[in-house]
């Protein structure tokens, strides 16, 4: 039955083919507007780190005397705070040297380097590297493939080694074991110890303050860069301090700001912490919440405690990752859905009621209402599923044109995955049913009597 | 004349068509008055007059490969060589990229704080050196430009600034509109420079003037003492060739350092911009989609009543009905639902633009966009309905004394 409705529907369509290519287009036009702006609201709003989603945590401490922050447990309302979005270096510092707080802490800042090889041809080419706690594999969950991370020690002092993934050992040594091997930053010999896999989310979540793509890297180096004299030099990000007392002066001499940021109320310090479970949790915000005022009492902070722990997902979006623009703009695609919609009832409704006199027929020849109903249905569900067909492929002109429009490497990223394709079918059938319910059911009711005696 | 009554009750009659033309001029005009008003607010955004010659600027940054700060000397080398380059207007060294939409700003005062007559003011500060303003091609208001022997030379030291240029859009947040500030002390980082000179109004780094009140010229070569940008000025339309030529001849004069690409400054800007400028042509192209798919719907909606009542319509004009008749009724018609809309319309912009202020940081959207909008719908839907219409009034009376 369904096999020789669909050869009515078609024979139908063919027999109007100006209207019922309108109504495809119209389908296919309003779902494929929507469609390019959810892909990219889609694309935006990737969590890379969706497995962890529910352990590993951003945490933020308040600053500012406003409420948002001021008031005790902030960890529930993170999708808007104000609070600094990096940590200063006396509280990560403090974290770090507690590892029984959490299983694991990652602590993370960007640096630049000119990246060579000893007895090389290789051109010089200006990279930027993590430089982190030797954690951050675990809590991130990147696996290595030669060696093994620093010692803790490297965290804490100055040590020449390096951890650099998968794609730079390509590069670099062919992809050899190159544990061992040396590279050259800022051409001092830094020490391969380990190679991990490609860890690329995108957006780069676990650090956003350098743009939503900004923040992955081929290197890793320990966090005891922070030692390195000249560590303003080859620091890359952003850095914030904040002077409490009237009349401190920046410092002119390169060491001695490296201290001066160390030591004072600079936010510039990206840190993540693994929370399995809410005793751990409870644990950790005591020890937060001691620390802090202990820090208040000596001047360091002068707000009342607050925190934030935000999961990836929150962190997103807190961090704008989908600008509002686009937000807006995926809002009015789906509305311009919804006139689309409309469009194509009315389009359906026209071209059925001109069907009314031949259903009328069928009726008076024994068909029953619901065998009209599904017949008109199933006309307008092939227009839907052409309708989303064409739509995929204008929306793959959309997207054609956002790629354009877009920074390179947002431009990137900016594909229609299965799912995506699924959806714009699924919108487009879903379109089409919902736009020939009604016009079905309409002409399932028309009159024989009428029809017949008019002819 | 008008028959308003019967053409109401005729309407009740075919409610579910009557009722989806009317929902889709009312989505129609909320989303055209909202997307209208942000994209005006994104091209304002976007046509700022930069002031500087954006046109033929590119910049490019030099590294060393051993971390070894760079020289002064290095540099003043490499701009007196790229200065002799037959396309070069001027180059000079700059502390951040022109037109990139941030990066240094500070605060900058005139007196002491305490004082009565203190004033602050945000600048978006940039160190050139005496070839600045001549690259940059900003013309000075009043005054002169840095010297040769002014520029301050700052590596690992205390900089300090003897004397600065303001631009006139700063002078004014610190001394007041339209005033003559030459001469004066600024009061900036320990430092208390005169200022020697008031630039033309222009736009530095900061690309609008929500962080910084105008820019601050400092004459400096270096602080980022691993590295330096050059600024360089191209003559004519030779910008293009004129960015590999440079990058060459960089690396001629000393090839073990990075050069960077080089970048326009005319990109810097697209670049900076790149989200607006999605928004505008996103939201231009919605606009001109949902009016094509109004028009198609009315056309169609009204098509299909015309041929509903082609037998009503052939005994009206049998019955003495004139052409004109026959159509002053269906736009009468069509007015009616349009004007309901339109109605239901302006309070669905209302609607969605408060939704946008709540969410979105929009700000409210203007009575002229709406009013605008509302005029313009309403004449989309009177000529989309025409084209039947005319049709209808051509039924001939015959049809009526055939079919009945």
């Amino acid at each position: 039955m369904f096999t020789y409705y669909l050869q009515l529907a078609w024979r139908s369509i063919r027999r109007a083919p100006i209207i019922s290519s309108l109504m495809i287009l119209t389908l296919a036009v309003g779902v494929a507007v929507s469609m390019t702006m959810l892909t990219l609201q889609h694309v935006m709003s990737n969590n890379g780190l969706a497995e962890r989603n529910s352990q590993i945590f951003a945490l933020q401490l308040n600053n500012t005397g406003n409420k948002t922050g001021a008031s005790g447990d902030q960890s529930q309302d993170t999708s808007s705070n104000v609070m600094p979005r990096s940590l200063t270096y006396r509280t990560v510092n403090t974290l770090l040297d507690n590892p029984e707080i959490a299983p694991h802490q990652a602590a993370m800042f960007s640096m630049h380097y000119v990246l060579t090889l000893p007895d090389s041809d290789l051109s010089p080419a200006e990279e930027l590297i993590r430089a982190t706690s030797r954690d951050f594999f675990a809590l991130f969950g990147v696996p290595f493939i030669y060696g093994e991370v620093w010692s803790a020690k490297a965290d804490d002092e100055l040590t020449s080694v390096v951890v650099i993934d998968n794609t730079l050992n390509q590069r670099l040594f062919n992809g050899e074991n190159s544990v061992g091997r040396q590279l050259l930053l800022d051409d001092v010999p830094y020490q391969v110890v380990g190679v991990v896999q490609d860890f690329m989310p995108k957006p780069s979540v676990q650090d956003l303050s350098m743009g939503a793509f900004g923040g992955n890297r081929h290197i890793y180096l320990p966090f005891g860069m922070v030692q390195q004299p000249n560590l303003l030099n080859n620091f890359k990000g952003t850095l914030s301090c904040q002077f409490h007392q009237q009349g401190v002066e920046f410092p002119q001499e390169r060491q001695a700001q490296r201290d001066f940021i160390l030591n004072n109320r600079c936010y510039w310090l990206q840190y993540w912490v693994e929370l399995p479970d809410l005793q751990t949790r409870d644990k950790y915000v005591a020890f937060l919440s001691a620390y802090f005022d202990q820090q208040k009492s000596n001047g360091f902070f002068t707000q009342a405690f607050g925190y934030a722990l935000s999961t990836p997902a929150q962190w997103l979006q807190l961090n704008n990752v989908v600008s509002n623009d686009t937000k807006i703009i995926t809002w009015l695609a789906l509305v311009f859905l919804i006139v689309c919609i409309i469009n194509a009832v009315a389009l359906v409704l026209a071209k059925l009621l001109k069907q009314a006199p031949e259903a009328g027929m069928r009726r008076a020849l024994g068909a029953s209402k619901t065998a009209i109903f599904s017949q008109s249905l199933i006309e307008t569900l092939l227009i839907g599923v052409l309708g989303g067909v064409i739509g995929i492929g204008l929306s793959q002109l959309g997207l054609l044109l956002l790629r354009v429009l877009l920074a390179k490497d947002e431009a990137a990223v900016l594909h229609s995955d299965w799912l995506m394709l699924a959806v714009t079918v699924l919108m487009a059938v879903v379109a089409s049913i919902v736009a020939g319910l009604y016009p079905a059911w309409r002409i399932s009711y028309a009159q024989p009597a009428k029809y017949l005696n008019q002819k | 004349m008008f028959e308003f009554g019967p053409i109401w009750r005729t309407i009740l009659r075919n409610k579910i068509s009557a009722l989806l033309i009317v929902i889709q001029v009312s989505l129609t005009l909320g989303v055209i008055s909202n997307a209208a008003y942000v994209i005006n607010q994104r091209q304002q955004k976007m046509n700022i007059t930069t002031g500087i010659d954006e046109t033929h600027l590119f910049t490019l940054s030099v590294k060393p490969i051993n971390n070894a700060p760079i020289k002064n000397v290095d540099i003043e080398r490499d701009l007196n060589h790229l200065r002799q380059l037959a396309n070069v207007a001027d180059a000079t060294s700059v502390t951040s990229v022109p037109l990139v939409g941030g990066g240094w700003s500070g605060g900058v005062h005139v007196g002491e704080q305490g004082d009565t007559d203190f004033q602050s003011a945000a600048a978006d500060m940039m160190a050139v050196d005496s070839h600045g303003l001549n690259t940059l091609g900003v013309n000075l208001a009043s005054g002169r430009f840095f010297n040769e022997d002014e520029i301050v030379e700052c590596i690992d030291a205390r900089c300090k600034f003897n004397v600065v240029l303001l631009s006139r859009d700063l002078a004014d947040a610190l001394f007041g509109k339209g005033s003559n500030p030459l001469g004066k002390q600024l009061n900036f980082a320990g430092s208390h420079p005169t200022i020697i000179g008031i630039t033309q109004p222009f736009y530095a780094t900061y690309l609008d003037h929500s962080y910084v009140n105008g820019v601050l010229l400092l004459p400096m070569t270096n602080v980022v003492a691993s590295s330096s940008t050059y600024l360089v000025r191209a003559k004519g339309e030779s910008r293009d060739s004129l960015m590999l030529q440079v990058a060459d001849e960089l690396r001629k004069i000393d090839s073990q350092r990075v050069i960077g690409d080089s970048v326009t400054s005319s990109a810097q800007k697209a670049y900076a911009f790149r989200n607006s400028r999605l928004t505008v042509t996103v939201m231009q192209f919605t606009i001109v989609v949902v009016i094509g798919i109004t028009i198609l719907g009315i056309v169609g909606l009204t098509s299909l009543w015309v041929n509903q009542r082609r037998r009503q319509l052939g005994i009206r004009r049998a019955l003495g009905a004139t052409q004109a008749a026959i159509v002053r009724y269906f736009l009468i018609e069509n007015l009616m639902l349009t004007t309901l809309g339109i109605v239901i319309g302006v309070g669905l912009s209302l609607f969605i633009n408060q939704l946008m202020v709540q969410h979105y940081h929009v700000s409210a959207l203007p009575m002229r966009y709406i009013v605008v909008g509302m005029f313009g719908v309403w004449l989309l839907g009177v000529l989309a309905a025409l084209v039947p219409v005319l049709r209808a009034a051509a039924i001939s009376p015959a049809l009526a004394t055939r079919s009945v």
